[in-house]
C-alpha cells in the first residue's frame, strides 16, 4: 500500500471512529436541548482519547527503536508510572489541602501532577544515563522505577479508600480514562504530544541507524549517547501528557507500531505519522466501545484496551513467528 | 612508499581493569590489503575498533594524516568505514535504505547521496537487490550490502573484521575478488583474519598481534612464514597444499 493510501485510510479511520464516538453514549444527540453540551463534552473526550492514543503511539516507536525490541511498551522506561504516580499525589494532596471533594480538585491538578511525576521518573533516568548508563542498565532502571512508583501508587490507593470519593477517583485514575476532560486539559497535553511527536520524527534517522546496534551507529556518525538521552525525554514528555490525559491505559503503545510494521516498514519516520493516526483512531474506538456497552454507565478505557490489547497482540505475536517460520 | 591510510603509535587499549592492546604501532597503506592476524584473544577486534575510533585508547592514531582524536564525528565517517564481524541489524529495511544510512551525518546534498549509494551498489554488485528487504537476503548478500554501505560513505579507508566468516568457499572467494578490486583502485582495506591460507593468498601485507603486542608486521609472504608463525600461533607450518580453490570462469 503507498504511503499516500495509507494515511488517506488512517484519517478515514480516524473520522469514523470519531464519528461514531460522538454519537455513542447514554443520552442522544437528537435532544436539541442537550446537543450543544454533549458534543463539547464528547469533542474534548474524543480529542483526549486521539491525544493520549497518539502520544503513547509514537512513544511505542520510539522505544522499540531505542531498545531495538519490537515487544518494547512507553511503560519500560518507568516515566508512565511515575506520570500515574504523579496524578495519585496530587489528587491526595489536593483533597487534603483544599478539603473540597476530589472531584472539584482535579481539574488541572491531575495533568500537572502526571507531567511532574513523569519528570521525577526522568530526571532519574537522565541522572543514570549521564553516568554511563547503557541500553541494558537503562531497561533495568525503568523497570525498577516502574515497579517502585506500583507500590507507592497502590499504597496511596489503599489508604485512599478511608474516603469514598477519593478512593473512586484514585481506582478510576489507575483503570485509565478520559472521562471528564475538557477542553484545558487538551490544551494543556496538546503542545507537548506535538513536541513530542515531531521530534521523536526528527530523531527517526538516528533511530533507524541505531537499529544496526549503537557501536555501528557511532561508526556511520550518529551521536549515541545524544540520541539516547533525547528520545527519553520525549518519550517522558508523551507518556506523561498522555497519562495527563486518560490515566493508566495499557497496551496501546506496543501494539500499535507492532501492527504497522508489516505493512509501513521498520522506517521511523514513516512509522511516527502513521503510529499517531491509528493510536488515536484506536484510542477513540475503544473509548466509544466502553460507553456502548449496555447496563453499565461505561467501562473504563484502560480496561477496554487490555481487552482488545491482550488478545489482539497475542495474534499479531503468532503472525510474526508463523512468517518467521515460512521464511 | 604509498601513502599511509592509517599509522598508529604506542596505542594502548584497556577494558575494565584488563589491557588489551599495549604498544601498538601500525600501519596500513592505500591500494593495499592488509590483515591483521593472531590467535583468539590477541585482540585483532580491538584494535580495529580502536581505529574506527569506537574504543577509548592511549597513543596516537591518524587515519590520513589527521589525528583521530581531533576529527568529528562526521569527518571521520568521510575518512574511514568499519564493517563489524556480525551485525545486529535485524529489521527489515529495503536493502537501498541500508545503503543510504551511510549518509546519515554526511550534510543534506542529496544529489551527492544519490550518487554515492548507487556507485556502491554497483561496485558491490547489490543493486539488483535494492527493493528487497535486508532480512531475506543470505549471508553472503548481507556481507556485500554492509559493505555497500561502507563504501557508501566515500572513505577510503574500509575495517573488515573477519569478512568471510560464516561465508561457503564460493561466497568468500567472490567477496576477496571484490576486496582485490577495491584495493586496486586505491582503497585501504585492513582486514581482521582466522584462515591464514586466505591472508597468504589475498593480502599484500600482514599485521601478527600476540596477547595484546604487536609481534610482526610485513609483506604478506614474510609474516606468514616459519619462524613468526611457529612464535605466535606455536604451530609449524608447510608448503603441501591440499586443495586450492578459485572461482569458475
Amino acid at each position: 500500500m503507498s504511503a499516500t493510501r495509507l494515511h488517506v485510510a488512517l484519517v478515514l479511520a480516524v473520522v469514523v471512529a470519531g464519528a461514531l464516538a460522538l454519537f455513542t453514549g447514554t443520552a442522544s444527540l437528537g435532544d436539541e436541548s442537550l446537543r450543544a453540551t454533549l458534543l463539547q463534552l464528547r469533542g474534548a473526550r474524543l480529542l483526549a482519547a486521539f491525544l493520549a492514543g497518539a502520544a503513547l503511539s509514537v512513544g511505542g516507536v520510539a522505544v522499540q527503536g531505542l531498545f531495538r525490541n519490537p515487544l518494547a511498551s512507553p511503560s519500560i522506561l518507568g516515566t508512565t508510572a511515575g506520570a500515574n504516580l504523579g496524578g495519585q499525589i496530587a489528587l491526595v494532596t489536593a483533597t487534603a489541602l483544599s478539603g473540597a471533594s476530589a472531584t472539584l480538585a482535579i481539574e488541572m491538578v491531575l495533568p500537572i501532577g502526571s507531567l511532574l511525576g513523569a519528570l521525577v521518573a526522568l530526571g532519574i533516568l537522565l541522572l543514570f544515563l549521564r553516568a554511563g548508563a547503557d541500553l541494558l542498565t537503562l531497561l533495568l532502571t525503568g523497570f525498577i522505577l516502574s515497579s517502585l512508583f506500583l507500590s507507592i501508587g497502590s499504597f496511596l490507593t489503599s489508604m485512599a479508600q478511608e474516603s469514598w470519593e477519593l478512593g473512586r477517583t484514585m481506582v478510576a485514575w489507575s483503570l485509565g480514562s478520559v472521562s471528564g476532560t475538557g477542553a484545558r486539559h487538551v490544551l494543556f497535553a496538546l503542545p507537548l504530544i506535538i513536541a513530542g511527536t515531531v521530534a521523536i520524527w526528527g530523531w527517526g534517522h538516528a533511530l533507524d541507524v541505531m537499529l544496526s546496534g549503537e557501536e555501528e551507529a557511532a561508526s556511520l556518525g550518529v551521536d549515541v549517547k545524544a540520541t539516547r538521552r533525547w528520545v527519553v525525554i520525549w518519550v517522558a514528555v508523551l507518556t506523561g501528557a498522555a497519562v495527563s490525559l486518560g490515566g493508566g491505559v495499557a497496551f496501546v503503545g506496543l501494539i500499535v507500531p507492532h501492527a504497522l510494521r508489516p505493512i509501513v516498514g521498520a522506517e521511523h519516520r514513516r512509522l511516527v505519522p502513521t503510529a499517531a493516526l491509528l493510536g488515536g483512531a484506536f484510542l477513540i474506538a475503544c473509548d466509544a466501545l466502553g460507553r456502548a456497552v449496555p447496563g453499565r454507565s461505561e467501562i473504563p478505557l484502560g480496561i477496554v484496551t487490555g481487552l482488545i490489547g491482550a488478545p489482539l497482540f497475542l495474534w499479531l505475536l503468532l503472525r510474526m513467528q508463523r512468517e518467521a517460520y515460512d521464511g | 612508499m604509498a601513502e599511509s591510510a592509517v599509522r598508529t603509535e604506542s596505542v594502548r587499549v584497556t577494558l575494565g581493569a584488563r589491557r588489551v592492546l599495549r604498544d601498538i604501532s601500525f600501519q596500513a597503506q592505500y591500494g593495499a590489503i592488509t590483515a591483521v592476524l593472531g590467535p583468539n584473544g590477541a585482540g585483532k577486534t580491538t584494535l580495529l575498533k580502536a581505529v574506527a575510533g569506537l574504543l577509548p585508547y592511549e597513543g596516537r592514531i591518524e587515519v590520513a594524516g589527521e589525528d583521530l582524536r581531533r576529527l568529528h564525528r562526521s569527518d571521520r565517517v568521510r575518512l574511514l568505514a568499519y564493517v563489524p564481524q556480525v551485525s545486529l541489524l535485524a529489521s527489515p529495511f529495503r536493502v537501498e535504505h541500508v545503503v543510504q544510512q551511510a549518509r546519515y551525518s554526511l550534510g543534506t546534498d542529496k544529489h551527492s547521496h544519490h550518487a554515492a549509494v548507487e556507485h556502491a551498489m554497483e561496485v558491490v554488485d547489490v543493486a539488483h537487490l535494492r527493493k528487497r528487504s535486508f532480512t531475506q537476503l543470505s549471508g553472503g548478500e548481507r556481507r556485500r550490502v554492509l559493505l555497500a554501505r561502507a563504501l557508501a560513505t566515500e572513505a577510503r579507508l574500509i575495517l573488515l573484521d573477519e569478512p568471510t566468516a560464516s561465508l561457503d568457499i564460493r561466497h568468500a572467494l567472490s567477496f576477496y575478488e571484490l576486496l582485490r578490486e577495491l584495493a586496486a583502485s586505491g582503497y585501504c582495506i585492513v582486514a581482521v583474519l582466522h584462515r591464514l591460507d586466505d591472508a597468504a593468498r589475498f593480502t599484500d601485507r600482514a599485521t601478527l598481534l600476540k596477547d595484546g603486542r604487536l609481534t610482526h608486521q610485513g609483506v604478506t609472504a614474510d609474516v606468514i612464514s616459519a619462524e613468526p608463525i611457529r612464535d605466535v600461533y606455536g604451530v609449524e607450518t608447510s608448503k603441501e597444499t591440499v586443495l586450492s580453490f578459485r572461482l569458475r570462469g
